[in-house]
């Protein structure tokens, strides 16, 4: 993956598109009221779980909304 | 009595403007329907048509009872049967045009009918739709859209004031959106005074963000560009506020003559500007070096030298001698300040105290804190349009000038989040200032702002706009005097309109008021207010959030508005949730790993950005700040 953190669609009630860089393990998240996240110390796995899960928001909530250092770009 | 569904009263009191109509028995309060819509009957704030011949008469609805429950009856009113008090607004006439102030009152009888779509319309649609923009709809008549008249708002000026939370982001976004698009108005030219950095995402591709800490935002935005104002554009005595504070007289004179001629100096460099070198003066907005006026000042404070006071000259200055040897000059680019013998009282090798009249130590002293203090940078050393120690610049004061008005998105946001407090003010009628006066003089140039008008957007305006500060009122109070006649408007946004200056309120055209629960501020707009609705203006404290009044020129009517919630995203001003949010954070939450290390590394810079936070120019920044 290239440094520019480019983020994909995702189909989910509050989250609109997810990003990652996993050269400094930064997950980008965008919702849908437009607000964007980074949160940091990702562990790549961490990203394909949620990219994996059947509801991308339900899994982010449940296991990265918290658990994760972020800050609001 | 008549099958008409629109007719809801009849006249049966006339007082000056206020007019008391008895509701219709078939149209008790309550859904009245016409041509599919639904309307509310006798609801404060809805519009009226009393046909009169061939006029229209339009009123408001300010008061609604029903005279049983007054001990005695109103006059004209029917006991037992509702009634209701009516301001007049206006006249329509037949070819759709619409005047206010009535020509004609109604009589007794005369019958009130509801304000359906198709009257609103033709007000509306007799003045040309491309005027207007459209911020939301009618309150009570969601099909109703609430327009506003461009040219209006920015040649008669106006003002959005509401308190924290009523809805002035919203609002202001809401219409600068509708006026920045650039499918309806390819070069509209709006510029928003934001000092506290809220706007910057608002509105997206359609503005550039000046900012001063630009280099430090770790925004992926294209659109933020480093805030330049160069020193030397200014008027003379704002510079000599900025730079040295208050300075007596007889030193700002010194200072005056030095600036003077190191303008003059760059003019006789310069021929192709064309200027007559005696026309020079200190206000003209060439280049010299601050830096150098600083090495000069503290010369003339601090230097000793070999030969009594009436005999110094510069090559009589004593300098020090550094542990190599060489006298210590000190150095003007980096603002350190030469080291001179201390003054002796006898001896064979007298050294002098300075024989400068100027006092003005501790200022000096403070310009140079100031020149090294990296916040000021956007002011003493303003990127390209920097002075080199010969007095020349890499780009020139028309650079500055495109920047700032000949941008290519319709928004410019001045971001001044990052002025230190105690010069903002003063930056902001700088500013505002420097913009003004060169519109002035491109009065009659397609770049001027005749041709091209200039809306100019005050946030927070009772921030600089008060009363004991007169430097931004000032400039700010003779826009709205005199603005219009150059193109420049002004929209003015505060939540304490009661601390601007009422010099500067009373020259607004219009108002947009949102709910405002501060009694102060409620009575200063209410007298401020170029229509005198009293009753409608009743209902400001129970405005819900995003729904505003509106008065004055920019609306035909006095009218009670829903703002539209503007699409995509809003001003950065919203208050954060405690508890319950759907994005990160809260307190029903448990808290995220903690890093205050990072708050520290912000505060130090700052900047409102993570060191964490990944760029586009990541690449680049790779390994300075970013841990592994």
């Amino acid at each position: 993956m290239e440094k520019k953190m480019n983020r994909d669609p995702v189909q989910s009630s509050n989250i609109s598109s997810v990003g990652y860089d996993d050269v400094s393990q930064t997950l980008e998240v965008e919702f849908n009221n437009g607000g964007i996240y980074q949160y940091f110390d990702v562990p790549v796995a961490e990203y394909t779980e949620l990219m994996r899960s059947e509801s991308v928001g339900t899994y982010f909530s449940a296991n990265i909304r918290t658990s994760y250092r972020y800050a609001r770009l | 009595m008549s099958s008409d569904p629109t007719h809801i009263g009849d006249v049966t009191n006339v007082q000056g403007d206020t007019i008391t109509a008895a509701v219709a028995p078939e149209a008790a309060p309550g859904l009245s329907f016409s041509r599919g819509h639904a309307y509310f009957v006798g609801q404060v704030g809805a519009y009226v048509r009393i046909p009169l011949g061939l006029v229209d008469l339009f009123a408001v609805v300010v008061q609604v009872g029903s005279s049983a429950q007054h001990e005695e009856p109103i006059e004209g009113t029917i006991p037992g049967r509702p009634w209701m008090r009516l301001e007049l607004l206006g006249e329509a006439h037949r070819d759709g045009s619409f005047n206010r102030g009535v020509a004609r009152y109604p009589s007794i009888g005369d019958r009130v009918l509801l304000v359906t779509a198709n009257d609103l319309n033709r007000i509306y649609e007799a003045q040309d739709q491309r005027r207007s923009v459209r911020i939301g709809h009618i309150a009570n008549a969601p099909h109703l859209p609430a327009l506003i008249d461009v040219t209006k708002l920015v040649t008669r000026h106006a003002a959005i004031v509401g308190s924290t939370g009523s809805g002035k982001s919203t609002t202001v976004a809401a219409i600068l959106s509708a006026l920045a698009s650039p499918t309806r108005f390819a070069s509209s030219r709006i510029l928003i005074v934001d000092v506290h950095g809220e706007y910057s995402h608002a509105f997206g591709d359609l503005a550039t963000s000046l900012q001063v800490d630009a280099a430090e935002t770790a925004s992926r935005s294209k659109n933020i560009k480093q805030l330049c104002l160069p020193y030397w554009a200014l008027p003379f005595d704002d510079f000599l506020y900025l730079a040295l504070g208050a300075v007596d007289e007889n030193s700002a004179t010194i200072i005056q003559s030095h600036v003077t001629d190191a303008k003059r100096a760059y003019a006789e460099r310069h021929h192709e500007l064309g200027l007559n070198i005696n026309a020079v003066t200190a206000d003209t907005p060439l280049p010299f070096s601050v830096r150098r006026l600083w090495m000069v000042l503290h010369e003339m404070h601090f230097s000793t030298h070999t030969a009594a006071p009436n005999a110094q000259t510069d090559d009589t200055r004593a300098y020090a001698l550094g542990p190599d040897g060489n006298e210590l000059h000190g150095d003007i680019e980096s603002v350190t300040p030469p080291t001179f013998k201390p003054a002796t009282t006898g001896g064979q090798d007298r050294i002098y105290l300075s024989g400068s009249s100027i006092n003005i130590r501790r200022q000096t002293d403070a310009l140079g804190a100031k020149l090294r203090d990296p916040r000021y940078d956007f002011l003493f050393r303003p990127g390209p349009w920097d002075t080199s120690l010969y007095g020349e610049t890499q780009s020139s004061l028309g650079d500055f000038l495109k920047a700032w008005l000949g941008a290519d998105k319709p928004i410019v946001i001045a971001d001044l989040s990052g002025v230190p407090n105690q010069v903002l003010q003063r930056v902001v009628s700088v500013l505002l200032r420097l913009l003004y006066e060169s519109l002035i003089w491109a009065r009659k140039l397609s770049e001027g702002a005749r041709e091209r008008p200039l809306l100019i957007v005050l946030e927070e305006a009772h921030r600089y706009l008060n009363e004991n500060n007169d430097a931004a009122g000032e400039i700010v109070e003779r826009i709205v005097k005199e603005g219009r006649k150059f193109g420049i408007g002004s929209l003015i946004i505060s939540q304490r309109p009661s601390e601007i200056r009422p010099t500067v309120l009373s020259q607004l055209g219009s108002f947009i008021v949102l709910r405002l629960s501060n009694t102060s501020d409620r009575g200063l707009v209410r007298s401020t207010l170029p229509d005198n609705l009293s009753g409608l203006f009743d209902a400001v404290p129970v405005l819900r959030t995003g729904e505003a009044l509106i008065t004055g020129d920019i609306v035909k009517l006095p009218t009670r508005v829903v703002i539209d919630l503007p699409e995509g995203r809003r001003p950065d001003s919203a208050d954060p949730e405690v508890v319950g949010r759907e994005l990160p954070g809260g307190w029903d939450v448990p808290r995220p790993p903690q890093d205050y290390d990072d708050v520290a590394w912000a505060w130090r810079r700052l900047t409102p950005n993570s060191r964490r936070v990944i760029t586009e120019d990541h690449a680049k920044r790779d390994g300075e700040e970013n841990e592994p």
